[in-house]
């Protein structure tokens, strides 16, 4: 069964401000503690939360016939059905 | 699964892919109405957005449609990079924009919903559609509803004119 990286570190004992290094399963990974002082990791600024606007129009369709349209009414809009108010009966 | 594939007489459904749907651009227009309007018609590949429960009821005569693009004839055409396919507009963090995945067995390539594309479509045009097999695939549960929900978002934001500043 896995654990989580908190659960793991947490029989750690690690001090503010230091780095530690080490290899597990292969791989070299580094640690290090922050002090108070710097930023905390739920202050941090994730820039993956962030929505973005459209930076570009896509085109238009380049590709078509044109024809010459002629002026008219608009179709009779579709109806919603509406409940019967209760109040109204 | 994120794809499903409907018979060709199934009825027409939200998420449904359309390939050759005609879509109408005024390109040309007198206000004095003296010459007849120019329109350009367009035959294009577009997803359905209106509401299932609309279209099962039979309360609408005409969808909502918005058009798909081939993502990489995007990033051919220069308008987008493929970074940015492959990071925001992937992960829904672009308005307006939805990302599609492919399914070349299916011959879908990666797409692109521009949402900010709208057309209405007549109901019965896009049902003869679907019967002449111009429905790629239908986009299924979750990800219908996470589309769904990036059309809503997309058109319910409301954007400051500045962010709030903060103290530090």
């Amino acid at each position: 069964m896995g654990v989580s990286l908190v659960e793991a570190l947490g029989d750690v004992e690690l001090k503010t401000g230091q780095v530690y290094r080490c290899q597990v399963k292969g791989r070299w990974i580094e640690l290090r503690v922050l002090t108070p002082n710097e930023l905390q990791p739920s202050g941090r600024y994730d820039e993956s939360d962030v929505m973005l606007d459209p930076w570009v129009e896509f085109p238009l369709l380049a590709s078509g016939i044109t024809v010459a349209g002629e002026f008219g009414s608009l179709p009779t809009p579709d109806v919603p059905e509406i409940a019967a108010d209760e109040d109204a009966l | 699964m994120i794809y499903g594939f409907p018979g060709k007489n199934d009825p027409i459904d939200q998420a449904d892919i359309v390939e050759t749907c005609p879509v109408l651009t005024l390109t040309e227009f007198d206000l004095e109405r003296v010459e007849p309007p120019q329109i350009k018609v367009s035959s294009c590949r577009v997803i359905v957005l209106t509401q299932t429960c609309d279209l099962a009821n039979g309360k609408v005569s005409t969808v909502t449609v918005a058009v798909v693009h081939d993502a990489h004839a995007l990033v051919e055409q220069g308008f987008l990079k493929l970074a940015d396919i492959r990071g925001p507009i992937r992960s829904g963090r672009v308005f307006g924009w939805y990302f599609l995945p492919s399914r070349r067995e299916f011959g879908l390539s990666e797409m692109i919903v521009d949402l900010r594309q709208l057309h209405s479509i007549r109901l019965d045009l896009l049902t003869a559609l679907c019967q002449r097999e111009q429905r790629l695939g239908r986009l299924l549960s979750p990800d219908r509803e996470h589309l769904a929900k990036h059309f809503a978002d997309t058109f319910s934001r409301i954007g400051l004119p500045e962010p709030y500043e903060t103290e530090s």
